[in-house]
This record gives C-alpha cells, sequence and structure tokens, in this order.
C-alpha cells in the first residue's frame, strides 16, 4: 500500500481545471505565400468554459472548450492583374472630338486586404487525456548541491502532475457571412484606390461599376470556389495551420507547461523556528482518475 | 468506495509512511530529540547514543544537542554544583489502529482501540557520576557576611566532571489526533490518553516518571510537532486559492476528521465555492 493518498472529487478537480485552462495564453504571428496570394496573421488567445468528466479507463475527458481570439488579424495580399480600361467620352463635342473624356486608364498591381477578426469564438470540441506525474530536476541545480542548498538557491526538483493530452480535436473556425461581405467590400475598396486620385468621384462611381465582375476576378485569383468565408476558414485553418498550431498549443499547455499540481522534493513539512526545515523525500508518484475523483499515490522515500 | 464519496478532498499516510517520516525529521533536527548539559554535548564519549543527522544539519550550523543546563545537586550552594547529563531519544516508532506493529503493555490496554494511535519511544539518558576524589577536590566556598555584601553575587555553580553512567526506558503511549487551531492555523495534532514505562520499580516512582513523561510528550506533540491541516495535501494547488474555501468536513458526514483506521491517519476536507 502506498504511505502516501491525495483524493480530489470531480468537482474538485475541475475547480484545478479551471485554474489550468486559465492559465493558457497564446499569440503568435507568421505568414506565407500560397501560389498568387500571400497572407499574414497575428493572433493572441485564451480559453473559456469547458466540461470535464473523469473516466474509470483512467482517461479526462474535456469537451466545449472554447477558444476566443483576442487578436486575430488577417492580411491577405494578391497581385492583381493589370490591364486597361479604354478611354472613352463623356460629353462629346458637336463638332469635332469630346468635350470631356476619361483617357485609358492602366490598373493593376499589388492589393493587400487587412480583415479584423479579433473577437471570434471557435471551439475545442474535445480533448482526451491521462494524468500523468514527472519528475523535473531544476537544469540550474549544481550536482553538488544537497536538496537543501537547492532549495536555498530557488532550484528545487519538483514533482509535476499533467493533464498529458492524447488528442486534442480543434473544429474549424467559422466565419460569420458579415466577414465574407466585409471582403468582398475590402477588395472592392481595395481596387478603387488603384484609380488615379486625380479623377472625380463620379467617375470613379462610374468605372466602378463597370468594373464590378472585378470582384470575380479576385476570386480567381485567390481560388476562392465557393463562398469567401469558406475560403478564409480554409486559410485560417488549413493553410495558415491555426487549428494545427492551437492543438500544438493546447496540448504542450496542459501537457508540459502548467501542471495541475506540483510540489517540491523533498517536501517542506516542517519550517517554522531558526532550524533548516524538515523535508520528506516522496517517490513513486503516480496520478490516475476514476470516474469519481483524481487520486495520487506515492511513498516516502 | 471512493476516497472522496464524503469530502471534496481526502487525504491519508500509512504507519509506513508516518513512520518513515518521523526517522526524517529525527535525522534532520536531531536537535529536537538529544538534549545534553554543554560538557556532555561536546563530548561523544559521554554520549549515550550516537544521534543519526543529515549532512545538512552541520552544514549549515544547527545543533546536535539542545543545550540544558546543569542538573544541581541539592542542598548544595557553596558552591552549587551541578552534574552533566544528558537524555536523548534513541527510536519512535508509531502504530496506527488496528495493532500492528509492536504490542502494548497490559497498563495499556494491550491493543489499540479505535481511533487510537501507538507510540513506541525507546528514551536513553545518563548523569555524569564524579568519583569521590573529584568531589573530595572542589573548595568550599567561605559563608558570606551579609552586613558587608548588600546584595552578594550568587556562587558560579561548578560542573563536576565524571564517568557517564546511561540507562534506556522503553515507554509507550496511547494517543488519538485532533484538530486544534494553533497560532491561527489549523493543526492535527495527537492528545496522549496514556503513557506506561516498562519494568520501572517502585510503583511511585514509576507514576512519576510517567507523569513528567506524559507532560513532556502532550506539550512537545503541540509545540514541535502539530502539523497544518494543508500540509496532508502537499501544497495542493485549491489551498489558497481565491475563490473556493477549504475546511475539516463535520461530522456528519464524516464521523472522525482527522481519522486513525486501517493503520492510516485520514484527513477530510470539504469544498465551497466563493462567490
Amino acid at each position: 500500500m502506498s504511505h502516501l493518498t491525495i483524493a480530489a472529487s470531480e468537482n474538485a478537480f475541475r475547480q484545478i481545471f479551471t485554474l489550468v485552462r486559465n492559465g493558457f495564453t497564446f499569440a503568435k504571428s507568421d505568414s506565407a505565400t500560397f501560389g498568387p496570394f500571400s497572407a499574414s496573421y497575428s493572433l493572441a488567445l485564451h480559453l473559456e468554459k469547458g466540461t470535464v468528466q473523469l473516466n474509470n479507463d483512467g482517461t479526462v475527458e474535456i469537451k466545449a472548450l472554447d477558444v476566443v481570439w483576442d487578436t486575430l488579424l488577417l492580411k491577405v495580399c494578391f497581385d492583381f492583374p493589370g490591364f486597361t480600361i479604354p478611354g472613352f467620352c463623356i460629353i462629346p463635342d458637336p463638332w469635332n472630338g469630346c468635350l470631356v473624356g476619361i483617357p485609358d486608364i492602366h490598373i493593376g498591381g499589388p492589393i493587400c486586404i487587412p480583415l479584423n477578426l479579433s473577437g471570434l469564438v471557435s471551439e475545442i470540441s474535445e480533448v482526451r487525456a491521462r494524468l500523468k506525474a514527472r519528475y523535473v530536476v531544476d537544469p540550474g541545480r549544481l550536482p553538488t548541491w544537497t536538496d537543501l542548498e537547492a532549495e536555498f538557491a530557488g532550484k528545487p526538483n519538483m514533482w509535476k502532475i499533467f493533464i498529458d493530452p492524447e488528442f486534442v480535436s480543434v473544429d474549424p473556425i467559422d466565419i460569420p457571412a458579415t466577414v465574407g461581405n466585409l471582403f468582398e467590400t475590402l477588395v472592392e475598396q481595395a481596387i478603387e484606390d488603384l484609380l488615379p486620385g486625380s479623377l472625380p468621384g463620379f467617375a470613379k462611381d462610374l468605372l466602378m461599376a463597370l468594373l464590378t465582375p472585378v470582384v470575380e476576378i479576385v476570386k480567381g485569383v485567390l481560388d476562392v470556389f465557393d463562398s469567401v468565408e469558406d475560403f478564409i476558414q480554409d486559410l485560417l485553418g488549413d493553410k495558415l495551420d491555426l487549428l494545427g498550431i492551437i492543438q500544438t498549443a493546447v496540448a504542450d499547455h496542459f501537457a508540459s507547461k502548467v501542471p495541475i499540481y506540483e510540489f517540491e522534493d523533498p517536501y517542506p513539512i516542517l519550517t517554522d523556528g531558526p532550524l533548516i526545515p524538515v523535508k520528506i523525500p516522496l517517490r513513486n508518484l503516480k496520478a490516475d482518475v476514476t470516474s469519481q475523483e483524481m487520486i495520487v499515490t506515492g511513498d516516502i522515500g | 468506495m471512493a476516497f472522496t464519496d464524503s469530502c471534496d478532498l481526502f487525504a491519508s499516510v500509512h504507519e509506513d509512511g508516518l513512520n518513515r517520516i518521523a526517522d526524517h525529521i529525527m535525522r534532520q533536527r536531531p536537535s529536537w530529540f538529544h538534549f545534553a548539559t554543554p560538557d556532555v554535548a561536546a563530548n561523544r564519549e559521554l554520549w549515550c547514543q550516537v544521534p543519526a543527522f543529515t549532512s545538512d544539519v552541520e552544514r549549515f550550523g544547527n545543533p546536535v544537542f539542545t543545550l540544558l543546563p546543569y542538573l544541581p545537586v541539592i542542598g548544595v550552594d557553596a558552591p552549587p554544583v551541578g552534574l552533566g547529563f544528558c537524555v536523548q531519544m534513541a527510536r519512535a516508532q508509531v502504530d496506527l489502529h488496528p495493532s500492528s506493529l509492536f504490542g502494548l503493555p497490559d497498563e495499556l490496554g494491550s491493543k489499540l482501540r479505535d481511533q487510537r494511535l501507538a507510540i513506541a519511544l525507546r528514551v536513553c539518558g545518563g548523569i555524569r557520576c564524579p568519583d569521590p576524589e573529584t568531589l573530595d577536590r572542589i573548595p568550599v566556598t567561605p559563608p558570606r557576611d551579609p552586613r558587608r555584601e548588600r546584595r552578594p553575587e550568587p556562587p558560579r555553580q561548578v560542573p563536576v566532571p565524571g564517568r557517564m553512567t546511561c540507562f534506556c526506558l522503553d515507554v509507550f503511549a496511547v494517543a488519538r489526533v485532533a484538530r486544534e487551531t494553533i497560532n491561527g492555523v489549523e493543526r492535527v495534532v495527537a492528545k496522549i490518553d496514556g503513557v506506561e514505562i516498562v519494568d520501572v520499580e517502585p510503583k511511585g516512582l514509576e507514576a512519576a516518571m510517567e507523569c513528567y513523561i506524559r507532560t513532556a510528550i502532550t506539550l512537545y506533540l503541540r509545540q514541535k510537532l502539530a502539523i497544518p491541516l494543508r500540509t496532508f495535501f502537499v501544497d495542493f494547488p485549491l489551498f489558497g486559492m481565491g475563490t473556493v474555501s477549504l475546511a475539516p468536513t463535520p461530522n456528519p458526514p464524516v464521523p472522525h476528521n482527522p481519522a486513525v483506521e486501517e493503520d492510516q491517519l485520514k484527513v477530510f476536507v470539504t469544498m465551497t465555492m466563493t462567490p
């Protein structure tokens, strides 16, 4: 029989999970090129909600964990194919020529569409994990130190118990239709910005009316086969691999960054007074769950 | 049956673990278990037991012995004379209900009752016994004249050398455990119900010695070995969490908290969410 047993009810375990979940923050920026276009992103996110269930097979199931995108800035850049809009006459001269006309206009060149998707909420549908106890020797600890010297130097050995995910299932980032509409508006605005600034407003309106199909051209450039929302979802989730990045970050967080339980080894039990603290070595630490509780066992060394 | 059927946090320590903990405490705090006058502490030839202690004790300048004043020789004051002595704990062992590690003297009921623990101690001690020649060499101080010295300085005590005569006693105690708030911290502390010294005669001497030992152990446990409740949970993360308050589980649903049963010391804690 183990010398030491500590158990936490499922309810208490949920509170510990909340602590660990709230400790998760993640930020990253990156860019990539995908043939005719490139994309860059900057993101920061945290986790909220989530249900926890302990199972008799030793697994911990976390479901419906919200990923809150505090920052999600996406920029899509591409070269708009160049072409010339032939000049035409708006007010002809009844005797000869043209009183008011539009000259040949060449448009084309690089366009960047910035999208601010901050505030979106997506979901990690399931994390299945087991508890794992790890013994961690502080890398800064000198080999000649006793346990007490290591403690006084702030580099004690630690027992840490982690929720070690076996898999993390991240749902696609659901892009609302409003974002698709916004994207198309921004594309139109970017193309309008390509027109010479000297053109009067009415002329720009006229030209943009003529150029309405140009959005379709842009969609062709970006390989938007279906809706813009699906394109953005695919871009974020698969092409830029944000789903994989979240999966890895969440798995790392639970498996190796923030333990659900940690303590010094040897563990100080009597610390009052002028004498050195009494420290008790703990060995063979194990952590497991049943459907009712988390159980940690260990021996006194 | 789950450990937390009636609580949110549960901790238990098996008696084998408790005895290892006792051994660690004795080796890391030897001065809590070895007492001697300065002359005895400084001369290992005079020790009744060689204390086992960790290298950190000396490395960090901790004492091996708690120093005590010399034992006064009664009726002797010109000059006062003191004898060196030591008292040392040679062994300590705990047995939690039901009895499994050692038997108890009949006076303590042979076997443990429910919710009780037994402590077996081997206490060794000795007094330096001066030979007659040494005593003859101690000069007798002339009497003082109170008319010439208004407030005479008390004469200094003279410690006398001598060979150490050691003895050992086997002491058994039966105790229960209780929660007690000491210095604002909820702690688990053992309460002594009875003490028995083996093979001491006459009965009156035995009773007097048992009274002294019971008093010493009782106070010692309260002052030195009252373990904070949270220590049993080894820094469990909910302790200190602002949104959760933790308190010992009451009766009902837990009849004994802490409990001594199945060779274990158990504590139960209930969690309340703070709005």
